[in-house]
């Protein structure tokens, strides 16, 4: 019955030229350093690529209902503040913050609260997404700074488990982001809120109009984003054993690029979890490729800016041939 | 009172080429201090300046720009319309901080630049700064003495790659090693300060070279994240052990020094921060009440120190101590 | 007949008013709806009929009277009403997703579920239950709708209303975008729909469809109800007064005749783009009104701009005797060829400003004077006054707002802004669409004037009747050819219908 279903979530032209550009990327790379194709160094890429990726399935919601999140990397740093602050004692000694696993609910819980208060103030100040969240960016940065006292704090205990446990040799990150990601696939493309989330993405109008339950539905994505967030952080912060200022920082950027450059349309309703986990992927290669290779450190920005430039332009291609693809009306009236 | 004038005159002979100022009264003066941004080591610069500016019992006002050069300038442009008698700041942009310096002294408000120096030193009254210079070529130096003429591959954290101390740090360790053709430099990671991308990076040189041999963490946050890889792998190792891997950073933050107490690196290069804030809070004061600064720029090297002579620096190093 | 009392009908609207910032829109208006039956509501652009509608679909509340339905009275309903009431509204502008396939459009927002997931089966046998059965349309429903015509989303849209609706259904002007065949399915719909026993609600201000669907009708002019009953109770003329208010004898003018030696204005040999046109060549003689008829995409505008230089191509162009090489809109405005589309309409009107700039506006270098180019407020209000009376403009005051003035009016003033410059030869493209019918016969005479007095016109246009009254002549376009070249006697509708849909007589 359903082999004319087409989902929105389905694998596309963009995913398949990712493949491609990913698959020529590893051979570049892999020719110039035979340490690149390696059992240990895929292991070290996918790891690397969790904290982009779970933040990318957030974001990836929260664009294809046509809105933005560029607090999210704020979440991660916020969150992870509040953690701290609930179930960490600092121990003067060691120069380190010893924690309990409370860490762990009190960092979910903040970066769903968070996030759910940018879609609160999205709705009730009825700006642009953009500027809301521009705006909670540089609150929730302010807050996190404030409480850390934007000093580096050194942590210890079990807020480390999450980004260092291990499972069959792969980091358990690894498994979180690939959880989420099938999550988020589901939820798109097979439940009705999901469903209903693409409808507000594809036409806002048209959804007040049908009755969708918007501003809830803004709830959704932008808690969810603020969820990952809040996930990236632990797995950045687990991995690295500080919370510094600077946690986060940046986060926003990279993940957007993956999204977009996953085929998801920052113009909203049409969205690609699979192509966000390869571009995430994707990035990450990038990064991890060039410091393998002892590539020049300017050249990273500049190969990451013409992949971006590739993703809009990819992007903004694919506008362009559906809307030559709209029909021919006949309009005469007698 | 006099105690406290007597002791920056002593801490500043005691350092480099002696800059006695003159002991005017402080009193009334309101120091504006603009931060570029609020880190770790901007807290531990903020505390040394709000010592110094205390001890010589004037207030403080301060503002944090927050990476934005628009931002430094408008929190500048207040606190002269405000009335206060001198600026420090740590500039964000050096480029568009010139103007600003500019526009400052035009309207008779001393401009002291802190730490990071403008592109043109002349547009500010005083600058005072580490000398990111002379840190790189005293780590590149050690790097070379640690090799010993032996192959040695080296990964280099580039902290940024816009930004005056990043850039100097890692371009006078270039020029120091070029005199050993021992070691290669196999990795220049960019990580904008940031510890995770500094633990990416580690994770990866390691992964391209398990028989890394020394790693150069220009700034004290990075060492974390390299520690995380290291352990990781068990490489974490003191100095000493076979296969320790040589580390050396920059900064003297109290996580600088516990990492060299734990002899877990080798060199740390600590920036004299409390006599950089003193000289900066003597020169607003000077020039506010039109004494004139000379020299106009200073930089002052860092003082490097190890597992073995931490004991005996510990009293100049500003991390090492409380 | 006499409608029953409003309590006992389906739907019995009583004594509803409301007001836009002190401005009524609509006053005391009363009017039933039953079971079964279709109601015409109609009127002019402005009449109230849209404020209506949003009242009844729940997006806004009347300020004074009450709704009365299936037994029970509200002072407002808010759209979870209307929809608990099984009240669904087919909005002018579709209110479809583009994106997501036609089931999901019929079903959204409540999509059947199945263990939290999405029931494909169950949604595609309700779309086609509602696609086939009711609407008697094939379309399959797990196509994404962006893929759809307009005729086919317009179903789409009925379908979305009556899967979420049993019992009234509002059709707002359903057909603006349709084409004959079309409508024709349209209409079969809602009369389907009546036989289902929904009550209809079909609000146009097309004559020929209200006497194709009416049971009954309801007039409404200026936010009041001025008439209402059966079809046989109030034939064409006597509807048109009652929506206009006034006679409309002037519609049925012929235009004047064109002098045999007029010289010839227009001269296009062989235009096309290689795309959308392909040599297309016609002359226009002073004073002429040449009609441009074809589907949407035969590239009637296309024409247009290549004429002015907005779209690059091949071709000779010769303008009042001298040849037109390097076309520019600049250089078109320069040398009398003015394109007056229907984008331009909608984004020149400077509805902030003063109507006096409005209409001054392309005057400017004219009006300006003294060695520094200062505008003369006197010469500009002078120059305004008499394009305000030229070209019918009827405002409240040339320093009112652009706002203050009705749609028909604002569309006058620009047309007329562009006509001030006395140009050679007028592009008008779709110059009466989504205007009422007073404004409509108001730009006709416009037209007409402008025309007796010189102007050549090139008219494009996808309403029929107006292209019949006003043109000499007609070219029929045909996927970017002309097809046919109709004098005004052969110009009849079924002849250029034939011509632009198959590029043949039939």
């Amino acid at each position: 019955m359903s082999g004319r279903w087409r989902p929105l979530t389905r694998v596309g032209a963009q995913v398949w030229s990712l493949v491609a550009v990913l698959a020529l990327v590893s051979v570049g790379f892999a020719s110039l350093s035979d340490r690149f194709a390696d059992l240990d160094n895929l292991r070290n890429v996918l790891l690397q690529a969790a904290p982009t990726m779970i933040g990318a399935v957030g974001m990836t919601l929260v664009i294809a209902a046509r809105g933005i999140d560029l607090s999210i990397g704020a979440i991660a740093n916020l969150a992870l503040a509040l953690a701290l602050l609930g179930a960490g004692t600092r121990s003067e000694a060691a120069l380190a913050t010893d924690t309990t696993w409370l860490v762990y609910p009190i960092a979910i819980a903040s970066g769903l609260a968070l996030g759910t208060l940018n879609a609160v103030a999205t709705n009730v100040l009825r700006l642009s997404a953009l500027i809301t969240t521009l705006g909670t960016l540089t609150l929730y940065r302010g807050l996190g700074l404030h409480i850390t006292a934007a000093g580096l704090i050194a942590v210890r205990g079990p807020i480390l488990a999450f980004g260092r446990a291990q499972l069959w040799g792969i980091g358990v990150p690894v498994f979180a982001a690939v959880l989420m990601a099938v999550a988020g696939w589901v939820f798109l493309s097979e439940t009705p809120t999901g469903r209903r989330l693409l409808a507000v993405g594809g036409s806002p109008r048209s959804a007040v109009e049908t009755g969708l339950r918007t501003e809830r539905l803004l709830v959704v994505a932008y808690a969810a984003s603020g969820l990952c967030g809040a996930i990236a952080g632990l797995i950045l912060v687990g991995r690295v054993g500080v919370v510094n200022p600077d946690l986060g920082y940046g986060m926003e950027f990279t993940v957007i690029t993956a999204v977009v450059l996953g085929g998801t349309s920052l113009f909203g309703g049409r969205a690609s979890m699979f192509g966000t986990v390869l571009a995430s992927l994707l990035l990450t290669t990038i990064d991890n490729g060039m410091t393998l290779i002892g590539a020049d450190p300017y050249a990273y920005d500049v190969v990451r800016g013409v992949i971006l430039l590739i993703a809009v332009s990819a992007d903004a291609a694919s506008a362009h041939m559906r809307s030559r693809r709209s029909p021919v009306i006949p309009e005469l009236r007698a | 009172m006099r105690k406290a004038y007597l002791q920056i005159g002593l801490a500043a002979a005691l350092l480099t080429a002696p800059t006695a100022f003159d002991a005017a009264s402080a009193k009334d003066i309101t120091i504006g201090v603009s931060f570029d941004k609020i880190e770790p080591f901007r807290v531990a610069e903020k505390k040394a300046l709000t010592d110094a500016i205390e001890a010589a019992h004037a207030k403080m006002d301060f503002a944090n720009a927050d990476k934005d050069a628009q931002r430094q300038a408008s929190q500048v442009d207040t606190m002269v319309s405000q009335g206060v008698s001198a600026i420090i700041a740590i500039p964000w942009d050096i480029e568009a901080a010139n103007d600003l310096a500019r526009s400052t002294i035009a309207a008779g408000i001393p401009f002291v630049s802190l730490d990071q120096a403008l592109s043109d030193l002349k547009s500010v009254t005083y600058h005072i700064g580490g000398d990111p210079c002379a840190d790189g070529k005293v780590a590149g130096e050690f790097f070379v003495k640690a090799a010993a003429g032996k192959p040695f591959k080296l990964l280099e954290l580039q902290g940024g790659l816009a930004n005056d101390n990043g850039i100097r740090r890692s371009r006078c360790l270039d020029d120091a090693l070029k005199a050993a053709p021992n070691i290669t430099i196999v990795a220049q990671v960019p990580t904008d300060w940031n510890p995770q991308k500094a633990l990416d990076g580690t994770e990866n040189a390691l992964q391209a070279h398990p028989d890394l041999a020394g790693i150069y963490a220009p700034w004290n946050d990075a060492l974390q994240g390299v520690f995380s890889v290291l352990k990781a792998k068990n490489l974490l190792l003191p100095v000493g052990d076979p296969k320790h891997i040589t580390i050396v950073s920059i900064d003297g933050t109290p996580l600088g020094c516990k990492a060299v107490r734990d002899r877990l690196i080798d060199l740390e290069i600590a920036t004299p921060l409390p006599e950089m804030s003193r000289r900066a809070v003597a020169a607003a004061i000077k020039a506010s009440q039109g004494g004139k600064i000379e020299p106009q720029a200073e930089f002052l090297p860092g003082i490097p120190y190890g597992p073995d002579n931490v004991k005996a620096m510990a009293s100049k190093i500003w991390g090492c101590q409380g | 007949m006499t409608p029953d009392p409003p309590e006992r009908a389906l739907l019995g609207v009583a004594s509803v008013g409301k007001s836009f910032a002190g401005i009524p829109v609509l006053q005391d208006v009363s009017f039933t709806a039953d079971r079964g039956e279709i109601l015409m509501l109609v009127g002019e652009n402005g009449a109230g009929k849209s404020t209506l509608k949003n009242i009844l679909s729940g997006l806004i509340a009347p300020d004074s009277g009450a709704v009365h339905f299936a037994g029970r009275t509200l002072a407002a309903l808010s759209p979870a009403d209307a929809d608990r009431l099984g009240i669904g509204t087919i909005h002018q502008e579709l209110s479809l997703f583009e994106n997501l396939s036609v089931a999901e459009n019929i079903h959204l927002p409540r999509l059947p579920q199945r263990f939290g997931r999405v029931d494909r089966k169950r949604m595609e046998a309700q779309s086609r239950a509602v696609l086939q059965d009711r609407l008697g349309a094939a379309i399959d429903p797990w196509t994404p709708v962006e893929e759809l015509s307009l005729g086919e989303r317009q179903m789409v849209e009925i379908a979305k209303a009556i899967h979420r609706s049993s019992s009234l259904l509002i059709l707002d002007e359903p057909t603006t975008c349709l084409s004959l065949p079309e409508r024709a399915r349209l209409f079969d719909a809602v009369r389907r729909l009546r036989d289902h026993r929904y009550a209809i609600i079909y609000i146009t201000h097309f004559m020929e469809e209200v006497y194709e669907l009416a049971d009954r009708i309801t007039v409404l002019r200026d936010g009041r109800v001025v008439g209402g009953g059966t079809p046989r109770d109030m034939p064409q003329e006597a509807l048109m007064r009652r929506m206009v208010g006034r006679d409309l004898a002037e519609l049925t003018t012929v235009p004047a005749a064109v002098a045999d030696d007029a010289p010839v204005m227009l001269e296009v040999d062989r235009l096309g783009d290689g795309v959308a046109v392909h040599e297309v060549s016609f002359c226009l003689h002073a004073g002429e009104i040449l009609g441009l008829a074809g589907l949407m995409g035969a590239g009637r505008s296309e024409v247009a701009e290549l004429l002015v230089g907005l779209r690059h191509g091949e071709g000779r162009v010769t303008l009042a005797g001298r040849a037109f090489v390097e076309r520019s809109p600049r250089m078109a405005l320069e040398r009398g060829l003015v394109l007056v589309s229907e984008d331009r309409r909608r984004d020149q009107a400077f509805l902030n400003r003063a109507v006096r700039e409005n209409l001054s506006a392309a005057m400017l270098p004219v009006v300006a004077s003294g060695p520094l180019g200062l505008l003369a407020l006197d010469r500009e209000r002078q120059a305004a006054e008499q394009a305000a009376m030229t070209f019918h403009v009827d405002h409240p005051g040339l320093e009112a707002f652009m706002l203050a003035l009705s749609g028909g009016n604002q569309q006058k003033a620009i047309v007329g802004r562009w006509l001030q410059r006395a140009p050679r030869v007028c592009i008008l493209d779709e110059p009466t669409k989504g205007v009422d019918i007073g404004a409509r016969a108001e730009m006709h005479r416009l037209i007409r004037e402008q025309a007796a007095a010189g102007v050549a016109f090139l008219l494009i246009s996808s309403d029929l009747p107006e292209m019949m009254a006003l043109a000499h002549r007609v070219l029929v376009l045909h996927k970017g050819r002309i097809v046919g070249a109709l004098s005004r006697a052969e110009a009849e509708a079924h002849r250029i219908l034939a011509l632009a849909s198959t590029g043949r007589v039939s």
